[in-house]
């Protein structure tokens, strides 16, 4: 088991948004986190990813308790999530965007080379490039890329870190059928290296790549199963479709 | 206007004309205006590191140009008059302020620190001028410095004005190539992904904290060495130079120059205190001179002279 | 008889930090007010202290009273702010960038004392105390100045009046949600613009109105605003940026501070102010009520 939260509670002020979740996340996984509007999902990446700090509860992230941790380092230790609202640097260069974030696993501190000379750096961000498709646009100013491209970058950005565990954040938000097969390519691709969550509303894209899927509403689970089990789920469906 | 994309080697070979420029600077203008753009176009760069690299605006650098220019004149007076040591000393205890300075106000939001940077450079302004008069002079400014005289690598007499410029001139490019390392640094590129997106840096696993206050070392340290050269070309050191409006200069020289660009800060720093000087011949209300200039230079150009030259995005 | 000074004169040093206190609650609030609703921290709010103190010079020289001069100063002033807001800052707010306005009312806060210069000259200008707060009240051994008083009192009720009114009436609601991000409130209609403008002045009235009953004890000076605006600053920060409850007890406290250090250790009344924001500093970054304003 990778991941692990351990009766976690997070309140906004009255508002109890996450209520006692109990997660657990095997390695090699793609789980996809689907519920309703306000249901708590990115509370909870929020609070993996360590940007949030819980009220109660537990995380561990390979054994380890990671629930004091800064954000930094639980993104160094290997979970970090790429953002709903595309978060890039849109004046760097895409090449830029990505190399500034594979840096990190090198050097922070070094005043005296140019930066443009590391090469492994380099190496690794024209890997990463090649994986999501972006090698022909390395030059190009982010801020002018495509919305679906622009996608890509974000979860780019977040594959330079190295990480272990990577939580996609709606990647196919306002996304058209092509760019969302793309996407979901893209995100099974990379499940051989890494363990992915996704938050996701197009069902399509949840039921075609999930190992597992959790149903999360007012911030509980409601039940956690394959693609199946969920689709025939009477509750699910009541969730969704019907009242509160 | 024509706009001009700049790439690496356009960058340098502007920068090496600048220089050439004002290695010659004497024989435009008198040499202590020369002297003076030197020493704020340093002050200005290093400040620079701060604002226009990492995006955090202090108001308070008259701190470290303050606390560089009488550790100086502290060393000088009393250290035998070695200016090496002088400036040794003005790096090293603008860089503990900075240290200081950097974990009791950098945690907190950006406006939080503009305003905290004010206040305690105003307070070293208010130690200076009564606690430690003793030490400082108080209103009167450290004075008696004894006449300077360079004595490594080579003898020369630093009371001569010409002497005192080229002096200056050899470690201003000393400096500005450091900086120009700096940003051209993996570091210098956190620096600008901070200022592009902070909370995507964090989120990719910097330190933001630490880095910020690396940054603000780097800049308080340029700072610190642009007051150590001022005590060195003024011969004594007024108490101004912990002032508010010290703070302000470099404030709008940045801003007037361009805090994108490399050169901004010494295009502001030179065109402000070539108009300073010609408008304070007129009339001794340049404070309004400065003050104008922020305001207009916020509404109609906020990239500054440079960035009018600048290709944007 | 304690510390070897009388009760007597422990309890007017009170009463002069209490009054202190009030003038630094009065620009904290400003400031605070223009902070919540406009996202700017204005440099100039001492500016506008330094012409409030100017206003009332200005106008006691046609009108026999102190407090008309004091209403009118307040008002003139205010339509100034209301002009810097629509003219010099609103242009501004499309930017998205924080540090344009806050660099814009910096170079306001040269600009201004630099005019009142060439008007009325560097040297201060005296304004006289109105009649009736001349003197002190004398209660059982105490001596209460009637005119620190005076400026406990207006002090609080004009806080209480703006505190009343943005809490209990709808167009204080509306100011609260008014808010530079409130999206909420534009789609119901309401001009934000105009609220933003009223929200600036609000600020800009009680740093006049802090100028105007000052002007009497310091004179008016043209640089008093840099030597008001730092405290408050300090006072900012350790109550915390955009919260009244936190303005009114970190002003007092600091208000007193100040006036018990000058009566003990007269050298460090200046300094005092920046050892406590610093002590703060290292024990409660967050500030003394752990309030960080909206966005942390």
């Amino acid at each position: 088991m990778i991941l692990k939260t351990v009766s976690l509670i997070k309140y906004f002020g009255g508002l109890k948004a996450i209520d006692n979740v109990n997660f657990a996340l095997q390695e090699g996984e793609i789980r996809s986190i689907i519920g309703p509007n306000g249901a708590g999902k990115t509370t909870l990446f929020n609070l993996l990813t360590g940007y949030l700090k819980p009220n109660s509860g537990k995380i561990f992230f390979k054994g380890e308790d990671i629930t004091d941790l800064p954000q930094y380092l639980i993104c160094r230790k290997g979970i970090v999530k790429s953002f709903q609202i595309t978060s890039i640097f849109p004046k760097l260069t895409v090449f830029e965007n990505v190399r500034l974030a594979a840096q990190m696993r090198k050097t922070t501190y070094n005043f005296w080379k140019k930066a443009e000379d590391l090469e492994d750096v380099n190496d690794r961000v024209m890997q990463i490039l090649k994986e999501v498709k972006l090698t022909e646009e390395k030059d190009s100013l982010a801020a002018d890329l495509s919305y679906g491209l622009s996608r890509h970058l974000e979860i780019a950005i977040s594959l330079a870190t190295n990480p272990k565990i990577l939580l996609l954040d709606e990647p196919t938000a306002g996304m058209n059928p092509e760019e969302t097969q793309n996407t979901m390519h893209l995100i099974k691709k990379l499940k051989k290296d890494l363990t992915i969550v996704l938050v996701e509303h197009d069902m399509k894209v949840v039921m075609g790549i999930s190992d597992l899927i959790s149903v999360l509403h007012n911030g509980q689970i409601l039940v956690e199963g394959s693609p199946d089990e969920i689709r025939n789920n009477k509750e699910v469906q009541r969730v969704y479709l019907g009242g509160r | 206007m024509f706009k001009v994309k700049l790439n690496f080697f356009d960058e340098y070979k502007i920068i090496l004309i600048v220089l050439v420029f004002l290695s010659c600077l004497p024989f435009f203008m008198s040499t202590s205006l020369a002297t003076e753009i030197l020493i704020f176009g340093l002050f200005t760069s290093g400040f620079n590191i701060l604002l226009g690299y990492t995006g955090i605006l202090s108001f308070g650098h008259a701190a470290y140009f303050g606390l560089g220019a009488y550790t100086a004149g502290f060393v000088l007076k009393n250290c035998f008059g070695s200016v090496w040591l002088a400036l040794f000393g003005s790096l090293v205890v603008s860089a503990i302020m900075g240290i200081i300075l950097g974990f009791l106000c950098i945690k907190r939001k950006g406006v939080y620190f503009a305003m905290l940077s004010a206040a305690f450079a105003n307070m070293f302004y208010f130690l200076a001028l009564s606690p430690f008069k003793d030490i400082t002079g108080g209103e009167d400014g450290l004075k008696e410095i004894p006449i300077l005289m360079l004595q490594f690598p080579f003898r020369l007499s630093l009371s001569k004005p010409l002497n005192v410029y080229y002096f200056v001139f050899v470690l201003f490019v000393i400096s500005i190539f450091v900086i120009w390392k700096i940003i051209h640094s993996p570091f210098g590129k956190v620096l600008k992904g901070i200022r592009e997106n902070e909370e995507r840096m964090k989120a990719c696993g910097y330190n933001i904290k630490n880095i910020k206050i690396v940054s603000l070392v780097l800049s308080a340290l340029f700072s610190g060495l642009a007051g150590g050269l001022y005590t060195i070309y003024l011969d004594y050191v007024p108490l101004r130079t912990f002032q508010w409006l010290t703070s302000g200069r470099v404030v709008a020289m940045a801003l007037l120059g361009g805090t994108d660009t490399f050169i901004g800060p010494l295009v502001g720093a030179g065109i402000f205190l070539f108009i300073e000087n010609t408008v304070s011949i007129v009339t001794a209300r340049w404070e309004i001179f400065v003050g104008a200039l922020i305001v207009l230079v916020i509404l109609f150009s906020p990239g500054g002279v440079t960035g009018i030259f600048k290709k944007k995005n | 008889m304690i510390f070897g000074y009388s009760i007597n004169l422990l309890v007017m040093q009170a009463i002069l930090g209490l009054s202190l206190g009030a003038i630094y609650v009065l620009m904290a609030s400003g400031l605070s007010i223009i902070y919540s609703l406009l996202d700017i921290v204005n440099f100039a709010h001492g500016a506008f202290y330094m012409l409030g103190a100017y206003g009332i010079y200005f106008f006691l020289n046609y009108i026999g009273n102190f407090y008309i001069a004091l209403l009118l100063s307040i008002v003139i002033v205010t339509i100034i702010g209301m002009i810097t807001e629509i003219y010099l800052l609103k242009p501004l707010y499309s930017r998205g960038d924080p540090l344009h306005p806050l660099l814009l009312t910096f170079g306001l806060s040269l600009v201004f004392p630099d005019i009142i210069k060439i008007f009325f000259g560097l040297i201060g200008k005296n304004v006289n105390f109105p009649d009736q707060m001349i003197g002190a009240i004398y209660w059982k051994s105490l001596v209460i100045p009637k005119y620190q008083l005076f400026i406990i009192l207006i002090s609080i009720a004009s806080i209480s009046f703006v505190a009343i009114l943005l809490k209990k009436t709808n167009i204080g609601m509306i100011l609260r949600a008014s808010t530079r991000d409130s999206l909420m409130v534009k789609l119901l209609g309401i001009n934000v613009s105009r609220m933003w403008t009223l929200g600036f002045m609000v600020g800009t009235a009680f740093a006049a109105l802090a100028g105007g009953m000052m002007a009497p004890l310091v004179s008016a000076i043209p640089d008093m605003g840099v030597s008001i605006i730092l405290p408050c600053f300090v006072v900012v920060v350790v109550g915390g940026l955009g919260s009244l409850e936190g303005a009114i007890i970190s002003g007092i406290i600091i208000g007193e501070t100040v006036s018990f250090v000058s009566l003990f250790a007269g050298a460090y009344s200046d300094v005092v102010i920046f050892v406590i924001m610093a002590i703060v500093l290292i024990i409660r970054p967050r500030g003394l009520l752990g309030q960080i304003g909206r966005k942390g």
